[in-house]
């Protein structure tokens, strides 16, 4: 047993001296940084297809997907670009298909609409949430030259803390 | 074990494609400031998967407006006779930090938004910045050992309130004197 302790420390100093041989002088060091800034931070899905949407006629709802990954609660505001005008004008949003109160669920022409979004529960990094859009021509009055095959623009989503 | 790959794949299927990711620090400043002294704030925006160009613009809301309402913001910074300057256009590539420069030329209390727009996914994230402006540095200094604000109908609110407390004060005191007087009277 005598003989097997200085057999073994003399193997672990030559073990440490080849490791630290090998490692080239370098260290790799490690932390995890902790930090309680405020920030604001989002995900979203940006494209949006409703297909084929006849005038007078209004389209499938589609899912808009907004992840809240920051510290703050924000609102989310869907905006067309200023200079835009058509059909896209005609896009309706809600933030829930159903609602007990009846208030979530009903649909808000785009530029009337805002949806708040929590910021992440303690203990989480996000908080995920969704909303509806539809494009809903019925009361679309503007003559329409030939089918629009492709009509396309820009809406913009602003997140902004509240 | 068939259903399983399958529930997985339709599991794969119908999640969310997330497209982007955007952050902004701080999501709210405020500063104050004199009048025709520029003042600066710092901004970092970051993304893990955008690659692309951000435009930087400013929106304001009318003087004395103070609050986190987008509807309200609807003014140039020049309409305020606010001077700004920044970078309003550049390449983001993860992470990047911007200086947003403004120098006012009358004394208020101003509300405005600065939005990043990645140019190529249209998202659009905003900073709130809350500017207090200042004849002098006398008055910031004045008003900031008072702890008063700058706004004038919240400093003359004040003012209204201190000369009722007054009055009230002196109405309390005659009438203590007057009742003491009755006392004495009484007594003699």
């Amino acid at each position: 047993m005598k003989q097997i302790i200085p057999l073994l420390l003399t193997l672990s100093i030559i073990l440490s001296a080849i490791i630290l041989v090998s490692a080239n002088n370098t260290v790799k060091i490690e932390a995890n940084i902790l930090s309680n800034d405020s920030y604001l931070e989002i995900e979203v899905s940006t494209n949006i297809s409703f297909g084929n949407v006849q005038k007078g006629q209004k389209s499938s709802e589609k899912t808009i997907y907004i992840n809240n990954t920051g510290t703050e609660d924000i609102s989310v505001i869907p905006l067309l670009p200023d200079s835009y005008s058509g059909a896209f004008e005609y896009l309706f949003f809600r933030e829930q298909q159903s609602d007990v109160n009846g208030i979530k669920n009903i649909s808000h022409q785009i530029g009337d609409f805002t949806m708040n979004v929590s910021k992440p529960a303690s203990g989480s990094t996000v908080r995920k949430e969704q909303f509806y859009t539809r494009l809903d021509l019925t009361n679309y009055q503007d003559q329409i030259f030939g089918n629009l095959i492709g009509h396309t623009t820009n809406l913009t989503i602003i997140a902004v803390p509240q | 074990m068939k259903k399983i790959i399958l529930l997985i794949a339709f599991a794969l299927l119908i999640t969310p494609v997330l497209a982007l990711n955007l952050g902004l620090s701080p999501s709210e400043s405020t500063v104050s400031t004199t009048v025709n002294q520029e003042r600066c704030i710092n901004l970092s925006i970051n993304s893990r998967d955008y690659n692309g160009t951000v435009a930087v613009t400013d929106r304001w809301a009318s003087p004395g407006i103070i609050k986190n309402d987008l509807s309200l913001h609807n003014l140039e910074a020049s309409q305020l006779d606010l001077s700004t300057d920044y970078i309003n256009k550049f390449q983001l590539k993860r992470e990047q930090s911007l200086d947003f420069c403004i120098t006012p030329r009358n004394a208020g209390a101003y509300h405005g938004l600065i939005l990043f727009k990645a140019e190529q996914e249209n998202v659009q994230i905003g900073s709130w910045l809350t500017l207090y402006v200042y004849e002098s540095n006398q008055e910031q200094q004045k008003l900031l050992l008072t702890g008063q604000a700058v706004s004038e109908t919240q400093e003359s609110r004040i003012l209204i309130g201190e000369f009722i407390f007054t009055i009230l004060l002196v109405i309390f005191l005659i009438y203590l004197l007057l009742k003491t007087r009755k006392k004495i009277a009484k007594k003699v």
